[in-house]
């Protein structure tokens, strides 16, 4: 019969014993953890290394031309400011612009149902995500604004760009959204008689160097004096449009990079402006707001 | 003869009553503050199970966004109830087991504190948003340490109670709960340098950590369930455990098989190809030792069905046992490399984690504290109504949880995710009723433990019956009221001599 009162076991050498051997166990896996890491963590050898560079140079290179794709750095700060400033400059701020506000009371109220749709279809497709509740403010410079500017050329450019035939800049953007929300070819037709009903940008353009060039170059002869009222539908109504948009625009014709609708015309035109001036007259055509003059 | 084996008897009495009194403070320290950790987690768990079919809901609280919320909810089950309610079971057991009143129950108790400031901490953390991550260690990384650290000064004990042990048998129990214990701090330590502090390339780590999930629940909660639930049969219905190779083997499959599953969570990943398919050979493998011990216990149960029924430690027990079986047939579906196209990246690890962490190891648990608390506190369990409620919705809970988000959500999920001629939307959508019902599902199991942890604040109030009649779970009525007489359990026993 074993003696219940008395553990001969229970000795305090035991007990000592038992707490360090404990903690050994305790960390063992750790301390060889270390162990393992410190051997295997060795420099990386020269094979590696020579692996390595022919990877990073396709790296370099893929990263410099990504980089050139895309608008300049601070692109996104300026709008970031320009929105910023918005609210207190002028009332086209999103999603709260004159148009858009009319565009929502319409539709509460029952409204015209064939502008309606077209409005519905503008929010359901996504088409505001980049260019805007009210179609006029793109998030990005190199988006253009699309207010009020012809159906007929909408059209044709949202045709061109979902099957191809326009393919510069931004444009794989927009066809990966006309492709992946499905847009038939009615609904195209929807959004664009929407938006031709809008509000054109509220810009002013002044006098000056770019107003000048503008005529001595003879955009004028298409797109009209004020640059908003061109010879034929199927041109784009271009003031207020955003100046980083025009210049790619006017580089992608020039490069023949954009070739869709018309752009055979003003590629002929284009032979003979600079880059340079690409920029004044894209600064100019942009114009300024109202209250900013 | 007779009157030496009273004697023997009655020390033998007198000896269980004074281990019971040596740990009452830091174990029922650890079952309260467990259970209030699973009330948190729980609750936690609703509001992120919520915002996976209807992500709006409380959206505008940035401390409780899904991203948030949901590594808190599984790192305070996890660190906060599970590991605290394995630490009052392994103590506890270890300490009855080797006949030998502890002497350390001060240390153990500021240990608990520390372990409950450090989840705390890191609870905090997580929910202020400095959580890691990774999946299981959340925590802000300056809490594993102290975790750790705390872990190490309440395990020792067990170790060195062990060591110290009347007489050289060692019960199956033992071995599960010693090996539990080195299996830990080795588990813990290992994920935590590979993952926080040796500068590896960040697969190393992302595989580690999907080993450290595996191994934590296969070589710490599961043992320590085991463990509880050969204690608990054995002792509830007075027989030996069924077959004692069967242990022994379940034990050593356990221990060669467990520590090779997890590296399976990265099935496709760029890591080598043996380290995923053994990681799902031994992820489907650890069926073995689960059935050995789930046959072995179910075994030492059978015919016993009145005690079944009555008995509130084993009806847990025996529902924990069920959750582990149906955890080793739900890893060899799950883990199956042709599976896992559909199981890999759905609800289905989710629903195998919450039945391996509350329908296998808590549901073995809440056992083992039906047992030992009213032995701790030598009051009884108040109400049998509360228990039952407590039993049912846990059931529920882990029926639903194991239906919608283990096995039906996640394969309609991964079916729908692979069909790549519908949008993706679609498959989010057609998850929307398994989402629901596992809400649903975490919703029964928190009415389950909101009259639980009543309970159990009542009984760490020693507000329990004073009885000598356990509470049972029976429905017939007696003069006496359901459970015998009332009064001291002093007074009972000597009106009785």
């Amino acid at each position: 019969m074993p003696n219940q009162t008395s553990n001969h076991r229970d000795t305090p050498l035991r007990r000592f014993n038992a707490f360090w051997w404990g903690l050994a166990y305790f960390s063992i896996f750790g301390i060889l953890s270390a162990l393992v890491y410190w051997q295997t963590g060795s420099p990386v050898d020269a094979v590696a290394q020579e692996r390595a560079s022919g990877r990073l140079e396709v790296r370099a290179k893929v990263d410099a031309a990504q980089a050139e794709l895309l608008p300049p750095a601070d692109a996104t700060d300026k709008l970031t400011d320009e929105i910023k400033a918005g609210p207190q400059a002028t009332d086209q701020f999103v999603p709260g612009s004159e148009s858009h506000k009319r565009a929502m009371e319409q539709l509460a109220s029952g409204g015209d149902e064939a502008a309606n749709e077209g409005f519905k279809l503008y929010t359901a497709k996504a088409c505001n995500t980049c260019h805007g509740a009210d179609a006029n403010r793109p998030i990005s410079p190199a988006y253009p604004k699309l207010g009020g500017q012809t159906a007929e050329y909408l059209l044709a450019q949202i045709k061109d760009i979902h099957n191809g035939v326009r393919a510069n800049g931004q444009s794989a953007v927009m066809k990966g959204m006309t492709t992946a929300m499905n847009l038939t070819e009615d609904e195209m037709k929807k959004i664009s008689d929407w938006i031709a009903t809008l509000d054109k940008p509220d810009v002013v353009l002044p006098e000056g160097d770019g107003k000048n060039l503008y005529m001595a170059k003879a955009c004028a002869t298409c797109h009209g004096p004020d640059a908003n009222t061109p010879i034929m539908p199927a041109y784009p109504r271009l003031a207020g449009q955003n100046s980083q948009y025009l210049y790619d625009q006017m580089k992608a014709i020039k490069d023949g990079a954009r070739a869709n609708g018309q752009s055979a015309v003003m590629k002929g035109i284009m032979a003979n402006v600079s880059e340079e001036e690409m920029k004044v007259i894209a600064d100019w055509v942009a114009g300024q707001k109202a209250d900013q003059q | 003869m007779s009157t030496q084996s009273n004697a023997s008897n009655t020390e033998d009495i007198e000896l269980r009553s004074s281990i019971d009194r040596s740990l009452r403070h830091p174990v029922m320290f650890f079952f309260t503050s467990g259970a209030a950790w699973l009330a948190v987690s729980l609750v936690l768990g609703i509001i992120a199970s919520i915002k996976t079919h209807n992500p709006a809901f409380l959206g505008e609280y940035s401390f409780i966004q899904y991203g948030r919320a949901f590594p808190a909810h599984i790192n305070a089950l996890v660190y906060g109830w599970g590991a605290q309610a394995a630490f009052g079971v392994m103590i506890w057991l270890m300490a009855r087991l080797s006949r030998q009143p502890s002497k350390n129950a001060g240390t153990l108790l500021v240990a608990g504190h520390i372990w409950n400031l450090g989840v705390s901490l890191g609870t905090i953390g997580i929910l202020a948003g400095f959580g890691t991550g990774k999946h299981w260690m959340e925590f802000p990384t300056f809490v594993w340490p102290v975790l750790l650290a705390s872990y190490a000064a309440i395990a020792i004990w067990v170790v060195i109670s062990f060591k110290v042990r009347r007489g050289d048998h060692a019960y199956i129990s033992q071995w599960y709960i010693l090996a539990a214990c080195i299996w830990f701090p080795w588990i813990y330590l290992t994920a935590n340098l590979y993952v926080n502090v040796f500068d590896v390339h960040p697969l190393v780590a992302a595989a580690v950590n999907g080993w450290f999930r595996q191994a934590l629940t296969l070589l710490f909660f599961v043992p320590i369930a085991i463990a509880s639930a050969y204690y608990i049969t054995a002792k509830v219905t007075g027989r030996a455990v069924y077959n004692y190779s069967y242990s022994a083997g379940g034990f050593w499959a356990l221990a060669i098989i467990a520590p090779w599953a997890g590296m399976n969570a990265l099935m496709g990943a760029p890591i080598p190809l043996f380290l995923q398919y053994t990681g799902a050979a031994a992820s489907m493998l650890v069926a073995v030792p689960l059935i050995f011990a789930g046959v072995n216990v179910l075994k030492t149960t059978s015919g016993q069905a009145e005690k079944l029924a009555h008995s509130p430690s084993l009806r847990f027990t025996v529902a924990g046992v069920f959750g582990m079986l149906s955890l080793a047939v739900l890893g060899v579906i799950l883990a199956h490399p042709d599976a896992m196209r559909y199981s890999q990246f759905s609800l289905a690890g989710y629903g195998y984690d919450i039945l391996a962490l509350y329908g296998s190891f808590s549901m073995c648990m809440f056992g083992a504290i039906y047992f030992i608390v009213p032995r701790i506190t030598r009051r009884e369990w108040l109400s049998r109504r509360l228990i039952r409620t407590h039993f049912w919705f846990s059931v529920y809970g882990v029926c639903l949880m194991l239906l919608f988000c283990t096995l039906l959500g996640s394969f309609q999920q991964g079916a729908a995710q692979e069909n790549f001629n519908q949008p993706w939307k679609q498959a989010v959508n057609s998850t929307f009723p398994y989402a629901v019902g596992t809400t649903l599902a975490w919703c029964a199991i928190l009415w389950a433990n909101i009259f639980f942890f009543i309970h159990l604040t009542l009984m760490w109030l020693r507000l329990g019956r004073r009885s000598s009649h356990p509470t049972l779970l029976r429905r017939e009525h007696s003069a006496l009221g359901p459970h015998g007489p009332e009064g001291d359990i002093e007074e009972l026993e000597s009106a009785k001599a």
